[in-house]
């Protein structure tokens, strides 16, 4: 089928193009890009197939007519050019338009009125036409005849309209029935989309989190300043800054890191902090899990919390606070605890998309299994407590490692 | 506010020393004449030396303990001209672009920093430090950021050591709270009970005020913070100087001129 539109084609389709450009303007753009099709095809060269077999099929008519029913020539032509084209006119808008033609539990009494009327007339008119082309004009206003015929003519009428109507109806369903299995196959490709734009998004997000413009920035106004004034803090929080910047650039894109590197980068980041709040923030990072090297997590998961820790849990108190990150491993599941002396939770709890992402990555990679809890310290101490349990590949670590035993008011679990 | 004649008179925030020290530096390089009067480590520290100052030009980080640079912000109004400094990345810098507001980022960049004093300067020039139409659509803006950050729980009861005893205070008998030398002084008391007394506190005063509820506590002078539920009355007594007067108790409290305007009358 050719996509050249018609007005740039030969003679022919342009003097269409013309004539059509008005019709299409007034048809809903889903139509009228369809009708387009149709007439590109029509007017090509393949087109030509259908010309022939409509000439064909009303030469045929025309031949028929005269031989059995014994007809004049013209009065054949007119009625098969009649028959012919509504026959096609109808189809064509059932194929186009099913809408209109399928019931649709609502009678539209104007359309089927206006509809008889025009059928009674073009009865009339084809007679009168008839008549006065073979000269029989006389005879017209002969009403007994003229009533003999119609009577005559009614049955067939009857049965020609129920053929053609189950045929319309059959071309208008199997036309709507199309209709929504493109509408189908569309929704569904919207649907995909959707769905990987969604995903698209979360990674842009998750890459947003991880760069962490907010905290580079921030190191970078220390580390200027203290180079500018030659102050011998500048150039270890540049070398922080550079590990920890070469750290995240190989977590970046990765699944899954292991638990010594994820330590490494807690390390760089805390001794940036520390550098840049000074005394305010005091912290301890106990002893490596020697068992637990090289356990595979998703990049940045200690990460996360400690910089929650510090967020909220160092940066909002006047005089500063700790963190104290602690590995604890057992036979079956290793702890990693991240402790802060803030002002604790927010009542209600609100999980920001750091947390949820962290939630969500966790149970990815580790399976149910393994989990998050956060909740406040039990008194007297202060603070927030969160909690990354890992199961050992095939146990269950029991609720013995759960922190919500060993607090009255656990926030999640 | 001052006319421009004086020298400028400024005022600097940020909790992290480099960054404070660099744009200190960065500000002396580029507005030789005007003098910095406090450079503050938290947003309490920072309301408090506004109140003690009243500079012409605050330079506010937004994310500091105590009060926000934000909070700050709202609580100085229109009274002073405020920048914003801040890091890439921070949810505000969306919104004060949408409103015009001014900011500044870190590290922050001299010239940049140059054409926001000279905005400051045309500003200073006018006689009205913001146009009338441009300050409630900042405190609108301001309002809606503040919603969003969030502060510590507000504070329930004091402890104050009185001789031996520690006495415990819920916060919602206070009468006022009154700065004395290094200490807070707690007054407390409920209607009519004779339970009532003072005690002292060292907690200061500017500390406490980020943990009141603010809409229980006003604070009315830069020193006094008042449980309004206790207010009689304020009492104008000339053009710069007004009283309040509690219920049932005879002494009075200043309001000092930033705070005139809550009392009105309507």
């Amino acid at each position: 089928m050719s996509s050249r539109p018609l007005s740039q084609g030969n003679w022919l389709q342009r003097r269409y193009a013309r004539w059509a450009q008005p019709l299409y303007e007034r048809m809903a753009p889903e139509l009228r890009q369809e009708v387009e099709r149709y007439d590109r095809w029509l007017y090509s060269r393949q087109g030509l197939w259908f010309w022939a077999g409509l000439l064909l099929t009303v030469v045929a008519s025309v031949a028929g007519l005269m031989l059995w029913v014994r007809m004049s020539a013209v009065e054949a032509l007119v009625l098969a050019l009649v028959f012919w084209g509504s026959v096609l006119l109808t189809l064509t808008s059932a194929w186009l338009t099913p809408d209109q033609f399928v019931w649709s539990g609502r009678m539209n009494w104007g359309k089927w009125t206006k509809g008889a009327l025009a059928g009674v007339l073009g009865m009339l008119v084809g007679l009168l036409v008839s008549r006065a082309v073979s000269g029989d004009l006389g005879q017209l206003l002969d009403g007994q005849r003229l009533l003999n015929t119609f009577w005559r003519g009614l049955p067939w009428m009857i049965g020609a309209l129920a053929v053609m109507g189950l045929i319309t109806g059959a071309v208008a369903h199997l036309s709507r029935w199309r209709l929504q299995i493109q509408v189908r196959s569309l929704r569904l490709a919207a649907e995909r989309d959707a769905a990987s734009r969604d995903a698209a998004e979360a990674r842009l997000k998750l890459l947003q989190a991880q760069i962490r413009p907010h905290f580079i920035f921030n190191t970078l106004s220390a580390v200027q300043h203290w180079v500018d004034q030659a102050d011998p803090r500048g150039a270890p929080l540049l070398r922080s800054l550079t590990a920890f910047l070469r750290g995240s650039t190989d977590m970046m894109g990765r699944d899954a890191v292991p638990l010594a590197h994820e330590m490494t980068m807690v390390g760089h980041y805390l001794d940036i902090m520390k550098a840049r709040l000074g005394d305010r923030l005091h912290c301890v990072v106990g002893p490596p899990a020697a068992h637990f090297h090289d356990l595979m997590l998703p990049p940045g998961l200690v990460l996360t919390l400690v910089e929650n820790a510090i967020e909220h849990g160092v940066e909002p108190l006047l005089r500063g606070g700790g963190v104290e990150v602690r590995l604890q491993e057992s036979s079956e599941a290793l702890c990693i605890d991240v402790l802060d002396e803030g002002p604790g939770l927010p009542d209600p709890l609100r999980e920001g998309v750091g947390l949820s992402n962290t939630r969500a990555r966790l149970a990815q990679a580790l399976g149910p299994q393994a989990r998050l809890e956060l909740c406040n310290r039990p008194s007297p101490d202060q603070g927030c407590w969160a909690r990354i349990v890992t199961p050992l590949p095939g146990s269950a670590p029991s609720s013995t490692h759960s922190i919500s035993h060993l607090n009255a008011h656990p926030v999640s679990s | 506010m001052s006319t421009s004649a004086e020298i400028p008179t400024l005022l600097i925030a940020d909790d992290e020393e480099a960054p404070r020290a660099q744009l200190c530096m960065a500000v002396r390089a580029v507005w030789p004449q005007a003098r910095i009067v406090a450079e503050c480590v938290n947003g309490a520290d920072a309301w408090d030396a506004y109140l003690e100052h009243e500079p012409a030009v605050c330079f506010l980080d937004i994310r500091m303990p105590g009060l926000s640079g934000i909070d700050v912000a709202s609580r100085i109004g229109a009274q002073a001209q405020v920048i914003f400094v801040t890091a890439h990345g921070d949810h505000a810098l969306e919104a004060f672009d949408a409103g015009a507001v001014d900011y500044l980022l870190k590290p922050v960049e001299e010239e940049r920093l140059r054409r926001a004093v000279a905005r400051v300067q045309e500003r200073w020039t006018r006689v009205t430090p913001m146009p009338d139409a441009e300050a409630p659509a900042l405190q609108a803006l301001l309002a809606q950021l503040r919603d969003q950050t969030r502060r510590p729980p507000a504070l329930q009861v004091i402890q104050a050591a009185v001789g031996k005893e520690v006495r415990l205070i819920p916060v919602a008998e206070v009468i006022y709270f009154e700065s004395d030398a290094r200490y807070t002084r707690v007054v407390y008391g409920t209607d009519g009970l004779p339970s009532g007394g003072e005690a002292l506190i060292r907690t200061p005063l500017k500390e406490l005020l980020t943990q009141l509820d603010p809409a229980l506590f006003w604070q009315v002078h830069r020193s006094v913070i008042v449980n309004h539920r206790h207010i009689a009355s304020a009492v104008r007594v000339d053009e710069g100087l007004m009283h309040l007067v509690l219920r049932g108790r005879h002494e009075k409290l200043p309001v000092s001129r930033h705070f005139q305007g809550l009392f009105r009358g309507q």
